[in-house]
């Protein structure tokens, strides 16, 4: 297991960790089932088990409500809230900036701008493929490059401006400024797609189809797949650019393998379930906060698990139990997220500087 | 062979010209050209006043920074044909950042110092886990191994990373301004540790450093970069050469060869003579040009100190205008002088 990290050298910490990842693993589990309990109709957990595990075959309604509505939106959560926060992870380190993520460095807003330009701007297109593997990988792609160019604005400025207040300040004016272009977007496209569109801002996990789930997870398994590349050089990198050369990293290398994971991790996610707010800045932090750790080799698994938990939880509580309504995920996730940001805020001594 | 027995130089630098590159492809020269070397297990300090490019020295002969001109070669390699690879174990690097992470400890920041060793996850071996054991020894930070970095103050926090740079286990490890933002006691100490590592442990270390009077101690060669050129030479080499005045050209201050320390330059109008105990002579000629007066014992001023001892204590007597007043500390003596005018 990866949790043998690299650079633990304390066996009480290491057996501290491992009981805390085992609790993790109890905790996500008991939130997948709960998960898969909640909705309009209310299902026992015995009963979620009994269909999970295949030995109920006498309940073809639950079946059916479960395996073709409630699991895939219980692994669309999964999934957003892993990549999510493993995106925000990395760039908190590459930035060394900890209130970066996602959302607050305008990467999903120019993920949303890239979805908006598909949708909205070749809307016939859009109606034609929307079912299709071309539509939503269209769709999927456009996102990528609508957070990359984004984020490479933001690296483009930080290689000059240190300050990590103004990069956060610049970051919400990109943010704006491609939240305005869809705005533009909005005003002249079709009523059609708009709906469609609007519901899309707000976030949601469970309106996803088979193919957009295909399409979703062959995405995030390359981001991953690159995360773990760079596991090593994530390390390296907490300690700075000097350190890093002086060390032998290739820095042009990592930071374009690096960035090229957050970009598909974040923008997958914004492609398919809207701008998720929150998650991918405050799951890193309660990462550090749980394990102690600065090292990835802990943070990526531990930020996978949290990530995933929280996004269940939005998830849950989105839907309000037993009322029947139903919440945009972001505001729950946004209402979730930001105490700990907050907590961050109050509690970083050296927020102003990078280091 | 012969070469080799004769020069084992580590690093040497071979006309080399520091500086930038413009947007324009156009040069602005920072430094150089410069031909020095360093030999296997020496002690170089780098020594000169701010922007006259110390740094930029360092970080081409690292590696990071590019020359205009010139090359840079270390064990005997130009470093521009090392790949970083290699790079990483042949030349360590402290910078003058500050590395105060809240979540990473002590023990975890001095294993990342393996990291050109380790494979892909990073995992360290039984043999890494030994050496980062010994350097931190070496530092004598063993009791600070659990302590999260932001918890340690900056002279620690210097040890631990020195310790980092030990870790990585190379022959040569670069410097810039570890003494930098310490209090006296801990820049003797780190430059103690840099001194034992260059006699015990055959590192070649080369750094950049304000602390003149602590470098002239441990240094075997001191690199003064003043008026455009480079002046190499032992401290003591240096000396009689009058080559510190170099750095103290439009300063208020000036190098006393015989002393090796600092003093202000003055300018005396008053002139007094001081006679008796010799232990206190000195001590009271310094109190005296701190307030204005040169020290002239030829017997022409009418201004005269004599110092005895009396019952273990000293007693100061001026001679002035024909009256004898007594003084029991320098304080007193310069107070009383200074007001009298």
């Amino acid at each position: 297991m990866i949790i043998s990290s690299g650079i633990s050298l304390n066996t009480d910490r290491r057996a501290r960790s491992m009981l805390l990842f085992i609790i993790l693993a109890v905790l996500l589990f008991v939130f997948i089932v709960l998960d898969l309990m909640t909705g309009a109709v209310k299902i026992p957990a015995i009963k979620v088990l009994s269909v999970l595990f295949g030995t109920a075959d006498n309940y073809p309604v639950w079946n059916t409500i479960l395996f073709d509505f409630r699991v895939p939106k219980t692994l669309t959560a999964i999934l957003a809230g892993s990549a999510l926060s493993v995106s925000g992870l990395q760039m908190q380190t590459i930035f060394r900036n900890p209130l970066a993520g996602p959302d607050v460095l305008g990467v999903s807003a120019g993920a949303s701008l890239g979805v908006a330009l598909v949708v909205l701007g070749f809307g016939d297109f859009f109606v034609l493929h929307n079912l299709s593997y071309l539509g939503n990988w269209t769709q999927i792609i456009s996102a990528w490059v609508g957070a990359g160019l984004v984020l490479l604005l933001i690296m483009f400025v930080s290689l000059r401006v240190r300050d990590i207040m103004t990069i956060l300040i610049l970051g919400i004016l990109f943010g704006s400024a491609a939240s305005a272009f869809v705005s533009i977007l909005q005003y002249f496209s079709q009523q059609s797609v708009l709906k469609a569109f609007v519901i899309w801002s707000m976030g949601s996990l469970g309106n996803l189809t088979i193919i957009q789930l295909r399409v979703l997870a062959i995405s995030l398994a390359a981001g991953f797949l690159l995360t773990l590349m760079t596991l090593k050089v994530l390390n390296a990198l907490l300690l700075g650019e000097t350190y890093s050369r002086s060390m032998g990293v290739n820095i042009k290398r990592s930071r374009l393998l690096i960035f090229l994971s957050t970009c598909i991790l974040s923008g997958s996610i914004t492609a398919f379930c809207g701008p998720v707010a929150f998650v991918g800045i405050a799951v890193p932090h309660l990462a550090r906060l749980i394990f102690g750790t600065a090292n990835h080799n802990v943070l990526v698994p531990v930020s996978l698990m949290l990530g995933s938990i929280l996004m269940l939880l939005a998830d849950i509580i989105s839907q309000i139990p037993g009322s029947g309504m139903l919440l945009p995920v972001n505001s729950v996730t946004a209402l979730l997220g930001i105490p700990v940001v907050i907590w961050v805020i109050v509690y970083n001594r050296r927020l102003v500087s990078i280091s | 062979m012969y070469d080799s027995i004769i020069s084992r130089h580590s690093i040497r630098l071979d006309n080399l010209q520091i500086g930038y590159r413009t947007a324009l492809n156009k040069e602005r020269v920072v430094f150089g050209p410069v031909n020095v070397e360093i030999n296997h297990a020496e002690m170089v300090g780098i020594i000169g006043r701010n922007g006259i490019g110390k740094s930029t020295l360092l970080r081409t002969i690292a590696g990071f920074h590019p020359q205009l001109k010139g090359k840079v070669f270390v064990d005997g390699i130009e470093n521009s044909r090392i790949p970083a690879k290699d790079m990483a174990r042949l030349v360590s690097f402290v910078s003058t950042e500050s590395i105060g992470l809240q979540h990473i400890r002590v023990n975890e920041l001095v294993a990342m110092g393996r990291f050109p060793y380790t494979g892909w996850l990073g995992k360290l071996s039984e043999a890494d886990l030994r050496i980062v054991h010994e350097a931190v020894e070496l530092t004598g930070v063993v009791h600070l191994m659990q302590k999260s970095m932001h918890e340690l103050s900056d002279g620690e926090r210097q040890k631990v990373m020195i310790a980092r740079a030990l870790a990585q286990d190379t022959p040569v490890i670069i410097l810039d301004e570890p003494t930098a933002f310490l209090d006296l006691p801990a820049r003797y100490d780190i430059l103690r540790i840099l001194n034992d590592l260059t006699i015990i442990h055959n590192k070649t270390i080369l750094f950049t450093t304000h602390d003149l009077v602590i470098a002239m101690d441990v240094a075997d060669k001191l690199w003064i970069m003043a008026e455009g050129n480079l002046y190499e030479g032992a401290p003591e080499d240096l000396l009689i050469n009058k080559v510190f005045h170099k750095l103290f050209v439009n300063s208020p201050a000036e190098f006393d060869a015989k002393t090796s320390s600092f003093r202000f330059r003055r300018e005396f109008k008053k002139e007094v003579a001081i006679h008796g105990e010799k232990k206190y002579k000195s001590l009271t000629k310094k109190a005296m040009e701190r307030i204005g007066f040169r020290t002239n014992d030829d017997g022409t001023t009418k201004c005269e100190i004599t110092i005895d001892e009396m019952e273990g204590s000293p007693n100061w007597q001026l001679y002035y205008n024909e009256t004898y007043q007594n003084f029991d500390s320098i304080y007193a003596l310069a107070t009383y002088l200074k007001n009298m005018h």
